[in-house]
């Protein structure tokens, strides 16, 4: 089963984070006290600046590129770089505050797997709440209910509370569910997975015929060995920039230059 | 028009069409959330009308001595009125938090953003739904026959439900941003209680403080959806005041929707 060609194409997106929490995110300090803001805060991960009182950061600076149907990206960089906006902006959770994105398909994002877990509910409510969070119809969750469940090997325990479930066994019902739903592009931060070393292999047969399913994936990892697994092609971060796009193998080399450079600057001078 | 705002003003329309259309999302997550809330108690959800009704009882009692009129009619009245009105409270005080509380899913996947107020006021409906049963316990007891009138019920129900959703949406959308607001709502509802004609007929008040409370918008609201109830069919000024408040509302809560849609995950 094919997916329908899906895309993504970022024409000069920025994102500027507007932080609260420094400033005054309450009404009281707006009315009361305009204007004051902490003052000389070093810029650490990407740009701050302070705009009418307000600071924000750039999280996202100018990033422009196309994907098509058949594009496996790895999304690359240090803690900081932009890569989870990167990909919530993909997805169409952040509108860019400048430029614009244009995202064609279905897209399923898997930031959590957990999502919609109703703990003091049946495993079968978890199956039918999550399904329709992932899109599924009513029809297709009644449907494809026992196949998750024989998956996780859970057998009569789908009608057990959720929470009476071991945690590994929680995350092996939601990755089930989860990969029994199709989307054109699949988002992820990290490579999704399941449990201890007996389920893995399973886990793996089933994740890579998932991916098979879409048409365009794209995932954050600070693995290179998983970018070369799942991915023919990456982008490279950096302070929300972007540095990079080509072929895994080339972005991976300029990926590793990059961790040794800031690695050697930032470790104390050898004794 | 500015083409920002043309498209941002697309694009909040887009939202309010898909979030009321994929109505399954908010229709299971409402039920799943009740369900969950209540799991593993016997009387679950009728707990709260228990409580209700006890509170009817004896504020009917109670106020109707203190304020010499007739138990009879007096009673029902509480008891109705103060099912809306507990409705109406619980409707923006979690509308407020819609988003906030939503956090989680928002930053997960795009839904529209009128699914997660779709959801508070279905959760808040079906609330609503099992504590008006008392109600009904009530009118048997003192007697009140359904007439003619509850056949408006679907409608200002609807009218309620649609007022409901003005004032959740602007209420959410400030509060993400301004985390003051929720508080401010909820302290501002226990003055607002003694404002609005819960607990008293509005024509046992005199002329001047009359005009004050009239000024309150949740004023002609509740008494709309609870006239019916007891056999009153709300009268021309109460409906045409409650249109104007939906029409009025919407705009504004429409325009705030369209300058901060866009905004909300970054405000979470």
């Amino acid at each position: 089963m094919a997916a329908p060609a899906g895309r993504i194409v970022f024409d000069h997106a920025s994102v500027d984070f507007p932080i609260f929490d420094v400033s005054a995110r309450s009404l009281r300090r707006q009315l009361l006290l305009p204007g004051l803001v902490s003052r000389g805060t070093p810029s650490v991960g990407g740009n701050m600046r302070r705009n009418r009182g307000l600071i924000t950061v750039k999280a996202l600076d100018d990033v422009s590129f196309a994907l098509q149907d058949g594009d496996r990206v790895a999304v690359l960089g240090h803690n900081g770089a932009g890569k989870t906006t990167l990909l919530r902006v993909a997805t169409g959770i952040y509108e860019p505050t400048a430029g614009d994105v244009m995202v064609q398909g279905r897209v399923m994002p898997l930031f959590n797997i957990l999502e919609g877990m109703v703990p003091d509910g049946p495993g079968t409510e978890m199956v039918k709440v999550r399904g329709t969070l992932l899109g599924m119809t009513a029809a297709e969750i009644e449907e494809k209910t026992p196949e998750i469940a024989e998956f996780c090997d859970l057998g009569e325990y789908i009608h057990m509370p959720v929470r009476t479930y071991s945690a590994g066994m929680q995350v092996r019902l939601a990755f089930a569910i989860t990969t029994a739903a199709a989307s054109d592009i699949l988002i992820m931060d990290e490579v999704i997975g399941a449990g201890d070393a007996a389920f893995f292999e399973r886990a793996q047969v089933r994740l890579r015929a998932f991916v098979d399913r879409a048409s365009v994936l794209m995932v954050a990892t600070h693995s290179p060995d998983v970018a070369r697994q799942w991915c023919n092609k990456a982008i490279l971060l950096e302070h929300g920039r972007l540095l990079e796009i080509g072929p895994v193998d080339s972005v991976i080399r300029s990926y590793e230059r990059l961790v040794r450079i800031t690695s050697a600057a930032g470790a104390p001078a050898a004794p | 028009m500015d083409p920002v705002i043309r498209r941002q003003f697309a694009r909040a329309v887009e939202d309010l069409r898909s979030g009321t259309c994929t109505w399954r999302i908010w229709f299971v997550l409402g039920l799943a959330e009740v369900r969950q809330r209540y799991r593993r108690s016997r009387l679950g959800p009728f707990w709260v009308t228990v409580a209700v009704g006890l509170q009817a009882l004896v504020m009917g009692y109670l106020l109707s001595y203190l304020f010499q009129v007739d138990v009879n009619r007096h009673l029902p009245f509480i008891c109705v009125s103060l099912v809306t009105w507990t409705f109406i409270v619980s409707a923006v005080n979690e509308g407020a938090n819609s988003f906030i509380v939503m956090y989680n899913l928002i930053l997960q996947v795009k839904r529209p953003l009128w699914t997660y107020v779709m959801l508070t006021l279905w959760r808040n409906a079906i609330v609503y739904a099992h504590t008006i049963i008392v109600f009904f316990a009530v009118a048997i007891v003192f007697g009140i026959r359904p007439s003619a009138t509850y056949l408006v019920l679907p409608v200002v129900l609807g009218i309620l439900l649609l007022n409901m959703g003005w004032i959740a949406l602007a209420a959410g959308l400030v509060s993400t941003r301004y985390r003051d607001v929720p508080l401010l709502i909820s302290s501002l509802f226990n003055v607002l209680v003694w404002l609005t004609p819960v607990f008293y007929q509005i024509d046992m008040l005199g002329a001047r403080t009359r005009f004050l409370i009239e000024l309150n918008p949740l004023t002609p609201l509740l008494e709309l959806a609870r006239a019916p109830y007891l056999n009153i069919f709300p009268s021309a000024s109460t409906w045409l005041s409650c249109l104007g408040i939906s029409v009025f509302g919407w705009l504004f809560a429409f325009g705030l929707f369209v300058r901060a849609r866009a905004r909300i995950p970054y405000w979470l």
